[in-house]
């Protein structure tokens, strides 16, 4: 084990984050049990710590945390309901967890025998799950006998609506529908069944209700009620063609005579969830609960410690008792009133400010050695796990980061990797026969360039096929009518995603690209995606290099004083208004031969303009694109701390944060990113000011 | 519960006081173009930027001349700052003693007590604009 002791704290500190966010979760989610954020959180959760383990080698808890996500993956997809029966197995499953990394943090050896109990727990249950006997918890078991395709219970005003269209000339049918019970995605092959008819129709009446159906929260039959100008084996033989159909009843609408619907019996029952708007509802759906779990709370990091160089420490004592002498010396020069001792004392003392503040800047960072040299390992043993071939190359490993960034990097990088090793890079017989070296290659490499640092997965596996991702997004219900390759590609990162054909053991479960995206997000980085076909695919994650002190121009728009990242700056030059010129709605200006785009930051912030000539042009240079921003004054560089800003405001998606200047006032700091990319394309006329909430 | 007694605008008001976190006289509030129109901007409390809320536009009744306080208030780790007229005094108010509670849901006023000689509406943090 000694070999892994540099990263073991490492491990401690994240088991026990996820096992406290595991444990809040599950806790929440029995109080809330349809809460699909919360289980896509706590599948995440349970994964993550189901990864990291198993990159320790630690087989015990990994085999525990596998039985455990089998369980969240039943509530997923609602083969089994949340009770507090299942909640208490997974508290079972969590205590022991919790007992396993204590007895790793004392050295202690895990034995199988110390997840016994819990693990028969869930072994019974996936023995209800898998097999013949129904689950306790779901209460409609009437229809296992046969299916039905009657309404007994129908809505007058549907009647109404059914025979309407009947006299329109229209065929009205009733039709239940049995789903294989082996499907995974219940839901899905719902909303295929209601995407299929409601092109030749209308699905007038459904039960169970399309919210539920869509959740996958029933049993295996559903029935609805259709209306269509097709004929009858029409219907039946377009619902028959869409996979993992058990079996269909198509009958016109009334017929069963026993179950005649009385038109004049009030229900209850009916909602208006269940008329066909809903229904064309459906494919928004998926992305909206996307867009809601990157808005998710993330749990505030707990405390962390980080190991520091005993020299770097000395000098920084060295520095600080220093400038105690410069403090004295200042006081005693401002008893006497002595401007010039004051200036003096003041010159030590900006200048220790600054060693002090480059000395923690350097404390902070951390090599990402320490995450990357977890990698080899883990590579080993999965390529032998799955009977690849693998090389791993490591560049750069003695870049440095700032150490909240490279202890949140392992989470990503560990999910890229594991997708890499599993979807990426081919088994060697495949890859001979495609005309590439039987041994695949990783290559992860970390770089600094400016003030970011660039971390690249690239393996020369298979790539990312569109054609499999699209028929994959279809089969789950995702449209993907439309879209670009490249946004084709880029849905590997939605939720409940995943391209492999069955579950293994190491990813593929489709949750963790979403959560890579998330992660870097939340960490101010950016992630890019590469991907041929046959070729490989690269994954680019951009991260900056502190996440508090920049250098920045300080600027006056109006009366506003604003702050501008330095980084994007090329330089800055004074402009007239004569030397701008309009060409069709987008004002330019003539840079070293080329015409660049001119943003008015004055119009752009909806701040009131000034009368005057001369204003300095700030040219900045995003990827590729030159961009002029024009500004009133300009009033220095200088390095400023970075304050994070209310979400409301960060929501408005111009303003990286503020900054406190020197005389104590807050200024804005502008995401000039954002802004100029706004105007690119075409945005920024759309996002005026909120309203009122 | 204590609640804090404040007024705008010769009317007067109450907020609990166990979500305001302190209670600071006006400073530099630095704007924000684009914000909603009852942001009031930005200040530094020590060091930290926090976003001042301007209740009276907030909650639609005419403003004061003066704003005198902020009120910083802590929701589940989140501050926000409070821009009123000026603090009062701090009240025991016990819950019978909230009237007209849950009259309408959606408004940010909970319910009016009678204090002393004057009424004051009672105003909820958590629907103010966390």
């Amino acid at each position: 084990m000694d070999d892994n002791s540099v990263y073991l704290n490492l491990f401690f500190e994240e088991s026990d984050d996820n096992l406290a966010l595991l444990n809040d979760s599950v806790l929440q989610l029995e109080s809330d049990p349809q809460n699909m954020d919360l289980i896509n959180e706590i599948f995440r959760a349970a994964h993550t710590l189901k990864g990291m383990s198993a990159t320790m080698g630690y087989d015990v808890m990994t085999k525990i945390t596998h039985k455990m996500e089998n369980l969240f993956d039943f509530f997923k997809t609602g083969k089994l309901q949340v009770t507090s029966e299942y909640i208490s197995i997974i508290f079972d499953c969590l205590d022991t967890l919790s007992q396993l990394v204590e007895d790793l943090r004392e050295g202690n050896e895990l034995q199988e025998s110390q997840i016994s109990g819990p693990l028969a727990k869930i072994a019974v249950v996936e023995a209800q799950v898998n097999g013949e006997a129904p689950v306790a918890a779901s209460s409609t078991v009437v229809e296992t006998t046969a299916l039905d395709n009657t309404f007994p219970d129908l809505d007058a005003a549907d009647v109404d609506v059914i025979n309407a269209a009947v006299n329109d000339g229209h065929n009205a049918f009733q039709i239940g529908v049995r789903i294989d019970p082996e499907s995974a995605l219940k839901g899905a092959r719902v909303f295929l069944v209601m995407e299929k008819l409601g092109q030749g129709g209308d699905v007038i009446v459904v039960e169970p209700d399309t919210e539920r159906l869509e959740a996958g929260d029933f049993d295996t039959d559903f029935k609805f009620i259709y209306v269509t100008k097709n004929a009858q084996a029409e219907v039946a033989s377009s619902i028959a063609n869409i996979s993992e159909i058990d079996q269909i009843l198509v009958d016109p609408f009334g017929k069963v005579t026993a179950a005649e619907p009385t038109p004049s019996a009030p229900v209850a029952a009916s909602t208006p969830a269940q008329s066909t708007p809903a229904v064309v509802a459906t494919p928004a759906a998926p992305v909206e609960k996307a867009e809601a779990k990157h808005n998710h709370p993330q749990k505030a990091a707990n405390n962390q410690s980080i190991r520091v160089d005993l020299n770097r420490l000395d000098l920084f004592l060295n520095i600080v008792s220093e400038l105690v002498v410069y403090r004295n010396q200042l006081e005693d020069a401002s008893k006497r009133d002595s401007m010039d001792d004051v200036k003096d004392s003041l010159e030590h003392v900006s200048r220790l400010t600054s060693e002090l503040q480059d000395l923690v800047l350097k404390i902070r960072m951390q090599q990402v050695n320490v995450v990357f040299s977890r990698f080899p390992r883990m590579v080993r043993d999965l390529s032998q796990q799955l009977g690849k071939d693998i090389e791993l190359i490591i560049k750069g490993e003695e870049t440095e980061l700032d150490k909240t960034v490279v202890a949140e990097l392992s989470e990503p990088l560990i999910h890229l990797f594991r997708n890499s090793l599993d979807h990426g890079i081919e088994l060697p017989d495949v890859r001979e026969a495609h005309g590439k070296p039987r041994q695949g290659v990783i290559e992860l490499s970390a770089m600094q360039e400016g003030n970011k640092v660039h971390i690249t997965l690239k393996d020369d596996g298979k790539g990312l096929d569109p054609v499999a991702i699209r028929a994959s997004a279809e089969r789950k219900g995702i449209n993907t009518e439309g879209m670009s390759e490249d946004e084709v590609k880029k849905l590997v990162f939605h939720p409940g995603f995943s391209t492999s054909q069955e579950v293994t053991n190491i990813s593929g479960r489709g949750v963790g690209l979403d959560a890579v995206v998330a992660k870097i997000v939340e960490l101010g980085g950016a992630f890019d995606l590469t991907s041929e076909v046959n070729v490989g695919t690269t994954f680019t994650i951009k991260l900056p290099l502190t996440l508090s002190i920049i250098q920045a121009l300080l600027v006056k728009v109006g009366t506003e004083t604003f702050a501008t990242p330095l980084d994007v700056v090329e330089r800055v030059v004074m402009v007239t208004e004569d030397e701008i010129t309009m060409t069709g709605n987008q004002e330019v200006y003539a840079f070293q031969g080329m015409l660049i785009p001119v943003l008015r930051t004055d119009k752009v912030l909806d701040i009131p303009g000034q009368a005057i000539q001369r204003r300095y042009g700030i040219v900045v240079k995003l990827e590729n694109d030159y961009f002029m921003v024009l500004v009133d004054q300009l009033l220095g560089q200088q390095e400023i701390v970075i304050k994070k800003i209310d979400s409301l405001l960060q929501q408005l998606n111009r303003y990286q944060g503020a900054t406190i200047l020197g005389n104590g006032s807050v200024a804005l700091i502008l995401d000039v990113n954002a802004i100029c990319h706004a105007t690119k394309g075409g945005t920024l006329n759309e996002v005026g000011p909120l309203n009122e909430i | 519960m204590q609640m804090i007694l404040f007024k705008m605008n010769q009317q007067h008001y109450l907020i609990s006081a166990d979500t305001v976190e302190e209670v600071v006289d006006t400073i530099a509030i630095t704007q924000v173009p684009l914000a909603p129109k009852w942001v009031e901007g930005l200040i530094n409390l020590r060091g930290t930027v926090i976003t001042v809320v301007n209740l009276a536009t907030l909650i639609g009744v005419a403003e004061s001349a003066t704003n005198k306080n902020i009120l910083v208030l802590n929701h589940e780790g989140n501050r926000k700052g409070l821009l009123i007229e000026e603090v009062m005094e701090v009240l025991d108010i016990e819950d019978q003693d909230v009237q007209l509670a849950g009259i309408n849901s959606d408004s940010h006023f909970v319910g009016v007590v009678a204090v002393e000689d004057v009424i004051a509406d009672v105003i909820d943090v958590a629907k103010l604009s966390f």
